[in-house]
This record gives structure tokens, C-alpha cells and sequence, in this order.
């Protein structure tokens, strides 16, 4: 089975991956130093609100950071 | 069965995105993988939320737990809450199944947690099983448990595919084979990763994840030690061995792969990532159809009974996390007397490694 995905969510994929290109260019061929802290936020979509913090003491730092410590080396 | 369907472990950042725009604008997306965890109390942005939910309406979307800890000595209100919105996601979306990591991170301040090995013995069996079941009760779909990328010795790392099979064993459960966590296994102990794969009972593999990490320096000017930090290519010697897998892995479904939004922002590495899907789409492509029948899961019937806890394994699981963190010397900590830790047989470098994992997660 081959899925299509519709032409409206492909639309509003575009917008963010479009945005994902303008607002972060990387720097050609040089790897950036791994941070210490990411605050990496999810893509919004056009004109919707922030994500809102996390409301849990335990969940800082892992909501708003989209990563995989639990493999265990990351 | 036909061949495994091929897909990626999403990412909610706009780098990501923009990286997979031509997979998704070509369908070539099979399945999407979604850490479901990762925004619990967080809201989805619209295009995410349509995306997942465009998934889940095609019954393609496998979901992936990061956060439970099945080896917790104590059960926590925060695993009862993690279950409780397991829920409340599983009503929300169809997942075709759930998949947990092996290992804990228990600590009163989980900020301090990283997922760290157990050793195969009957109370953390016992545990692990607990655990499972529980999450088991909340769900009707197969749950399956991934091995793990650190290990302190080389015979945690030898008997981890034993465990996890006796560990699913009561919920017919599967096994998330992730082939780069082999692979910093292999590099790391110095054992040929084919030679690890065969300790795992391959019939029971229905998903393979694939992706690739870094190396970090030796501290004690040994080889560099591999790292799961899915941030780079995937390496040349997975690629190797895909086809065997392929071929012996006989009741696999999907092959994920894995990596962090943030660190596709070049062209060079979009390109690089792209590379990387067609070339397992093609070693899929020309696979063997399996020949096996697709198996039909049935839920076994759970009858929960308290939780089980173990104090002294918990005090052990505290004390090690906090002697990590604080980094304390690595010799000090193999001459260290747990309950049921054995630290005298862990290799120095690996509990190095332990300390930098916990200081780059924990940067307080």
C-alpha cells in the first residue's frame, strides 16, 4: 500500500520544512559542538501558539528537547 | 508476509522536517515511528498532530516509550502516570504496537537518570516482568523491548538478548533489535556484532532500528568509545550486515531509522541522510519476500498483583546513580560494595562513559 498524504497536510508540511531552511542555516561542513543544554522546540505550525512548558519538575529538560538518552548512550 | 515496511522515528523539529520533505512528498514513508512520551503534558503543533494522526488512520504508526524505566526497583507515581497517558494516547491514536527500553533510571531526582544496565538474576527478572505487565494491562496491542547501547561489562551485554526473551515471554511480546546499539556494543567490548546479534533469538525481531553516533575520546587512551548519539550517518559496517539481517530476521515488520532533529541542518548531511534511506530501500527491495506467515497476537490475560519492589536494589540503583553523577573516580567506584551491583567485574572506560552520558543529560 502506498500512502499519499493529503495535499492540505503536505501543504502545511511544507510551510515548516520551508521554515526549517530559511531559519537555521547550517554552516557548511563544519559540525557544531554538542551543547549542553538544548532547548530545542517542536516546529509550530503557522500562526499557533508556543508550546507551553512542561508542568512537571521531572520533565524540564525532556519535553521541550526531542532526543534519546534512553539508548542508553546517547 | 511481504517485505518489512520502511520508515523513520520522527522528529518535531523544523530541520527534520525540511530534511524529509522529499520522502514525504515521494510517499515513501511506510511507517512513522512517534516517542509519544517525549510530549506527554507538551501540545503537539498542528502538523504534527495531523501528521500522526494520518498515520494512525492508515494503521502505520508504531510508537516508541522512552521514559517508562522497566527496571525501577520501586514502582513511582511517575510510571503510574507515564501508564495513565499511555492510555489516554492509545484512545487517541491506533498504534499498531509499543515498544519500551530495556534498563533504569531510577534516582529521586530523575533529572539525574540515564537508563542504566541490570544484570539477568531472578529479582530484576521479576521486576522487569512487573513492569511489562502493567504496561501490558493498559494496552491491547504487542509491546516489544529494545536492547540497550551501554553496558558496564561485556557479559551484561552477552546476555541481554536471553533476558529480554524471557522478559516478553508471558505477553508474547517481541524484540526491537537496534542494530547501531549492537554495534557500539561490538566496538566497545571488542566483539564481532554478528556474533552479538546470534545471542538474540532472531524469530522474535519484528523491528529493527537503524541510525548512527559518534566516538568520544578515551580517557585512558584506549580506543574511542562508541557512542548511540544519532547525530551522524549510518556506518558503512551496519550496512554490511543489513541483507543478513534481513534474511534471519524472519518475522521483522519494520526497519526505523533514527535521528535527531536538530543535527540535519547542511545540505551535505540532508543529502547524507537521504543517501542512507534509498540504500535501505533498495537492500529491502531485493530482500527475500518472508516466507513466514504473519503471526496473529493475541492479549494474554494479566492478573495484576501489587507491584513488586526491592528496597536493597533500589538503594543499589540510587547509590550507583549518584556516584555517577558525582563523578566520582572510576576506580573508587568498582571497589564499591552493593547489593547487587558487581562494579569489581565493570570496565573503567565504560563507567567513564557512564559519568559523561549522565553529565551531558544533566547539565546542573
Amino acid at each position: 500500500m502506498n500512502m499519499k498524504i493529503p495535499v492540505v497536510l503536505m501543504a502545511s508540511l511544507l510551510a515548516v520544512g520551508v521554515s526549517g531552511q530559511t531559519s537555521k542555516p547550517g554552516s557548511k561542513n563544519v559540525k557544531k559542538p554538542v551543547k549542553k543544554v538544548r532547548k530545542v522546540q517542536a516546529a509550530q505550525s503557522p500562526k499557533q501558539d508556543p508550546v507551553k512548558p512542561a508542568k512537571f519538575k521531572d520533565s524540564i529538560t525532556r519535553h521541550n528537547s526531542h532526543y534519546c538518552p534512553a539508548c542508553g548512550m546517547g | 508476509m511481504g517485505k518489512p515496511l520502511l520508515g523513520l522515528s520522527m522528529m518535531p523539529e523544523t530541520e527534520f522536517v525540511s530534511a524529509v520533505l522529499p520522502l514525504m512528498q515521494s510517499n515513501s514513508i511506510e511507517v512513522l515511528e512517534w516517542s509519544f512520551d517525549t510530549f506527554y503534558n507538551t501540545e503537539e503543533p498542528e502538523w504534527l498532530s495531523n501528521l500522526l494522526d494520518f498515520y494512525a488512520e492508515n494503521k502505520r504508526l508504531i510508537g516508541h516509550g522512552v521514559y517508562y524505566s522497566l527496571f525501577d526497583a520501586r514502582w513511582t507515581a511517575r510510571q503510574e502516570m507515564w501508564i495513565e497517558q499511555l492510555k489516554k494516547e492509545t484512545q487517541k491514536r491506533n498504534y499498531n504496537h509499543i515498544t519500551e527500553h530495556f534498563g533504569f533510571m531510577n534516582t529521586d531526582n530523575f533529572h539525574q537518570g540515564v537508563p542504566l544496565p541490570v544484570s539477568l538474576n531472578s529479582k530484576t527478572l521479576q521486576i522487569g516482568k512487573d513492569r511489562i505487565n502493567r504496561v501490558q494491562e493498559a494496552v491491547d496491542i504487542p509491546i516489544g523491548i529494545e536492547n540497550l547501547a551501554f553496558s558496564f561489562s561485556i557479559n551484561d551485554v552477552k546476555e541481554q538478548g536471553e533476558f529480554i526473551y524471557k522478559l516478553i515471554e508471558d505477553i508474547d511480546g517481541f524484540i526491537i533489535l537496534d542494530i547501531h546499539n549492537l554495534y557500539c556494543q561490538s566496538c566497545n567490548f571488542e566483539t564481532d556484532i554478528w556474533e552479538l546479534i546470534q545471542l538474540y533469538p532472531l524469530e522474535k525481531v519484528k523491528e529493527i532500528h537503524l541510525s548512527g553516533g559518534s566516538w568520544q575520546k578515551s580517557i585512558y587512551g584506549k580506543k574511542p568509545i562508541r557512542r548511540d548519539t544519532h547525530d551522524d550517518a549510518i556506518p558503512e559496517d551496519i550496512f554490511t550486515i543489513i541483507p543478513q539481517l534481513l534474511s534471519q530476521c524472519t518475522n521483522l515488520v519494520y526497519v526505523i531509522i533514527e535521528r535527531l532533529g536538530h543535527t540535519i541542518t547542511t545540505q551535505k548531511e540532508r543529502e547524507c541522510f537521504l543517501n542512507d534511506f534509498s540504500r535501505v530501500k533498495e537492500m529491502i527491495e531485493v530482500s527475500g519476500d518472508r516466507l513466514e506467515k504473519k503471526r496473529i497476537w493475541h492479549k494474554k490475560e494479566i492478573n495484576l498483583a501489587a507491584p513488586i519492589e526491592d528496597l536493597l536494589l533500589h538503594e543499589d540503583q540510587t547509590r550507583l546513580t549518584k556516584l555517577l553523577f558525582d563523578a566520582v573516580d572510576e576506580a573508587a567506584i568498582k571497589k564499591e560494595k552493593f547489593h547487587y551491583f558487581e562494579p569489581e567485574k565493570w570496565d573503567l572506560e565504560m563507567i567513564n562513559t557512564a559519568q559523561a552520558i549522565i553529565k551531558k543529560w544533566n547539565p546542573y
